[in-house]
């Protein structure tokens, strides 16, 4: 047996154990481990190739199994104080507040409510780089603001998915860019524009396209009416305190780096929840906040972390390898063709991980056909967000479903109502890629 | 000591507080739960939690 | 029935939990707190840590071993360093050969083995590495820690959000910031790579070092590759170098680039522009490092073998040659050294006034012909004074 085809058969047993712990009703998170099992073993019993091969001793797998839950351990702990603050915001009323607010003085101004929504939408996962931190911490209050305004169910989740999705990718923080840039050793510069061109169109796009149709014509008091009561004691200067608390402490690196300190995003969310105890007018059971974060997030966060355990055996097994082999040796006419699906699939698969895997053989093919990896890696990095829907992973769909308690079908409605924005943004990415030149030279990038 | 390099270790051990406040929560989701798929869940969430408050990952 | 059911999955998870917890945690310590004996050669000067040239590394895990060899004749300075990059060991074990062989007979020659040692205490998450490298020698296996690019985060936790290069400003991935070859020329009140960058600059000044060499592997796949990278200080000796060893020593040759003056915190750009050093970076290829390797394992990075990255190359994928042969390390270690005292033959004669000497160093046909393994010393054989830990 060759090391082909023995990585190709780790890779079928992935795939089969997958489908049948999904048969037997395992969550997703389960599944993936088991996947990362069963490759573990096909790995010890198949035969590796003709090159002599180091002892993989018992220690060292429980090693490698364990070592794969660190991948995206500082990932985790960003969703969960993420979702920390702004479920502590909501649970003292201060989502209410605002949504009262926004409702109350822009309804009638349908236009500008969009955009203020799509602003709103967008800082977050533009300044973290985490569309799962947008969804948690701003998507239920829009998603609020958006049924208030008529927008059906199915649309609302779709819109806030997509414009968290477009958020990630949105400059100054991509972090499917930063990852692969490192790892080809290209600096981070040049991206800004092309990755604000492509995110915005498509944040555009799906703001006025899943919003087509609906009219802002009841009265402003009956639409205040269904919304549930803001309770008494906040105000606007209490509401935007812990945003701006939030915004300074990350703009504050931006400003002034040399002399500003590192204090992480998961600490300057806990600033900014540390400021919602001082403003909000009303005391909560912080522990039991922390609690229900924790229970609402588990499927995200057990999710990363057994992608992450499954990443580390893909590579130690040589399946990783030869996904990425099998990607950049197809011909560059037929990855023109077929990027657009591989990425979101593959992004569903490993989430972050996909940006080294798939990223950096990319950037090193495209640089020496002599494209323009500046450009093809911004559209790369807009097309893998997009695919944060896609099981088995579906970290930021499932967020949006979750915090916009979603009743319906996660495919016949949502994902449905979801595909047109996602086929213009993969298809507005696959232009930019394939005028990769052009628009370099116009950017001058 | 600089004074930038005294705040940064503030942050530090901010962080690791904070961690262990997310394992005390993950705890107690743990021993709250019925589910016993969701048991497995929560003792492999805590995993890196662990490691890293002992210092050894 | 029920509650008991549930109670009795929690008592299994819990138990597999502290099994994995307890074995997984074991090994990570036993990695991070291993130390790699070193044997100095017999004409060492002296070894100093780190924090003599600067406190703000004082205490920390990167206050690393700084080994002298002053000849005391007047003549140039030259400072190697490898492990800034934990994960590409001929640097480390190119400097490691070196500490323990040198002889200097005019000039200084300064060495660091571990220059960015916190990486060396963490393997990579996601990359699946091996804890150690070992190579075998006359007198026993001798053991290396196989580490990250990036330092510990047990060393530097969390990240900045996005990290912003001091001084330049230049946006960078934020995990780089914990990358020693991204934070040049440092930063005294950083996190601890920019500090310990910072505390290697005052070094260079401290010692009046001329040129210094910064020892790198790379995947065959990147652009920079079986290279010498230079600032416009060293480009007439890395030109006459490059030359020299494809044109005499080397089977595979090796090129020459001038050091890129966008691209910051890189130490062949800031130690030139920062100090009176000339910065030069060489890099060898390493398949350990392609993303699409193989069966990861201490067989592939020793080897260099991988059939996955030959099928690369047969795309016209990789920018160095690759066969059933690999890269093994003997060689990737040999050019290390030979491209080194390259550096510093034709630099006595470009520059006669920063003239070394020196000699008991190994040619490159020595190591191919030999392999490695007699240029590493027991360190139960020698008396304790001469051994160090890394």
């Amino acid at each position: 047996m060759t090391m082909f085809q023995h990585s190709l058969a780790v890779i079928a047993v992935i795939v089969v154990v997958f489908a049948l712990a999904k048969k037997f009703k395992a969550c997703t998170e389960i599944t993936l481990l088991l996947a990362a099992l069963g490759a573990l073993v096909a790995h010890l019993i198949l035969p590796m190739g003709v090159d002599e091969r180091s002892a993989l001793p018992f220690t060292e797998i429980i090693r490698h199994l364990v070592e794969g839950t660190f991948n995206y351990f500082d990932v985790c702990m960003t969703f969960l104080t993420a979702t920390f603050f702004m479920t502590l915001y909501k649970e003292t009323g201060g989502v209410n507040y605002l949504v009262h607010q926004i409702v109350g003085r822009f309804y009638k101004r349908r236009i500008l409510c969009l955009l203020l929504l799509l602003v709103v939408m967008m800082v977050p996962g533009a300044v973290t780089g985490s569309g799962a931190t947008t969804v948690l911490t701003v998507g239920g209050l829009v998603g609020t603001v958006l049924a208030a305004m008529g927008v059906k169910e199915d649309r609302r989740v779709a819109l806030v998915f997509i414009l968290a999705a477009m958020s990630a990718a949105c400059p100054p923080i991509n972090l499917w860019t930063m990852m692969a840039a490192a790892g080809a050793n290209m600096p981070y510069v040049g991206f800004t524009a092309p990755l604000a061109i492509l995110s915005l169109g498509g944040a555009l796009f799906a703001t006025f396209y899943l919003t087509r149709g609906t009219k802002s014509d009841s009265p402003v008091e009956d639409v205040l009416a269904t919304l549930p009561q803001p309770l008494q004691g906040w105000n606007a200067v209490r509401a935007f305190i812990p945003f701006i608390v939030m915004l300074v402490l990350i703009l504050g690196a931006r400003v002034i780096p040399a002399y500003w300190p590192v204090i992480g995003l998961p600490m300057i969310f806990m600033l900014s929840a540390g400021s919602v105890l001082l403003c909000a007018p009303h005391k909560v059971n912080v522990l039991e906040v922390a609690v229900t974060t924790v229970v609402n997030l588990k499927e995200l966060v057990g999710i990363m972390v057994a992608v992450g355990v499954l990443n580390q055996i893909l590579t130690l097994t040589g399946a990783r390898g030869l996904i990425s082999l099998g990607v950049v040796i197809l011909p560059i006419a037929l990855l023109f063709a077929a990027l657009w699906i591989i990425l979101p699939v593959a992004e569903g698969v490993l989430q972050y991980a996909v940006a080294p895997l798939l990223g950096v053989p990319l950037i090193m093919l495209f640089n020496m056909k002599g494209y323009n990896a500046v450009i093809a890696l911004a559209a790369w990095s807009v097309m893998w967000p997009v695919g944060d829907c896609l099981p088995p992973t579906a970290v930021v769909g499932r967020a949006a479903v979750m915090q916009l308690d979603y009743k319906g079908s996660y495919y016949k409605g949502f994902l449905k109502a979801a595909l047109v924005p996602m086929l213009f943004i993969l298809a507005l990415c696959t232009a930019a890629m394939i005028f990769n030149k052009p628009l370099g030279n116009l950017l001058g990038v | 000591m600089d004074i930038l390099v005294i705040i940064n270790t503030i942050f530090t051990v901010l962080t690791y507080a904070t961690a262990l406040f997310f394992l005390i929560a993950i705890i107690r989701a743990f021993c709250r739960t019925k589910n016993p798929q969701t048991a497995l869940v929560y003792c492999v969430i805590m995993v890196p939690f662990v490691l890293r408050l002992l210092r050894l990952k | 029935m029920k509650k008991l059911n549930i109670n009795t999955v929690k008592a299994i998870c819990v138990i597999i939990f502290a099994f994995c917890v307890g074995v997984a945690g074991y090994l990570f310590w036993e990695h991070r707190n291993y130390k790699e004996p070193v044997v100095v050669s017999e004409y060492i000067t002296e070894v100093k840590k780190l924090s003599d040239y600067s406190d703000v590394v004082k205490g920390t895990t990167n206050d690393c071993n700084v080994y002298i060899f002053d000849s005391g004749v007047e003549g140039g300075c030259m400072l190697i360093w490898g492990g800034t990059h934990a994960e590409e060991p001929a640097g480390v074990m190119a400097a490691n050969l070196l500490v323990e062989n040198l002889k200097v007979n005019q000039g200084k020659v300064i060495l660091i083995d571990r220059q960015n040692n916190s990486s060396s205490t963490n393997s990579r998450v996601g990359e699946a590495y091996p804890r150690f490298f070992t190579y075998e020698t006359d007198w026993g296996t001798k053991v290396w820690r196989f580490g990250d690019r990036h330092a510990n985060p047990l060393d530097s936790w969390p990240d900045p959000e996005v990290y912003i290069h001091y001084p330049s400003g230049q946006t960078l991935a934020n995990v780089d910031i914990r990358n020693t070859n991204r934070n040049w020329p440092g930063k005294a009140n950083g996190l601890l790579t920019e500090r310990t960058n910072y505390a290697i600059t005052e070094l260079i000044k401290a010692e009046g070092v001329d040129m210094t060499l910064d020892l790198h592997e790379a995947e065959l796949e990147y652009t920079v590759e079986n290279t010498i990278v230079v600032h416009e200080k060293g480009q007439a000796v890395a030109a006459m170098v490059s030359m020299m060893l494809t044109s005499e020593t080397f089977d595979v040759p090796i090129g020459m680039e001038f050091s890129p003056t966008a691209l910051h915190g890189l130490s062949h750009r800031e130690v030139g522009d920062y100090t009176d050093a000339a910065s030069y970076l060489v890099e060898v290829a390493e398949p350990m490092l392609d993303r699409i390797r193989g069966i990861t394992d201490e067989e592939l990075l020793m080897s260099g073998k991988d059939v996955f990255v030959i099928k690369a190359g047969e795309h016209k994928l990789l920018y160095a040659p690759i066969d059933e042969n690999g890269w093994p390390i003997d060689k990737r270690v040999a050019r290390h050294i030979a491209t080194a005292t390259t550096i510093m033959e034709v630099n006595n004669t470009v520059n006669p006034d920063q003239t070394i000497l020196i000699e008991n160093i190994p040619t490159y046909e020595e190591m191919m012909e030999n392999g490695l393994g007699g240029y590493y010393h027991d360190p139960s054989a020698v008396s304790a004074d001469r051994v160090y830990y890394d």
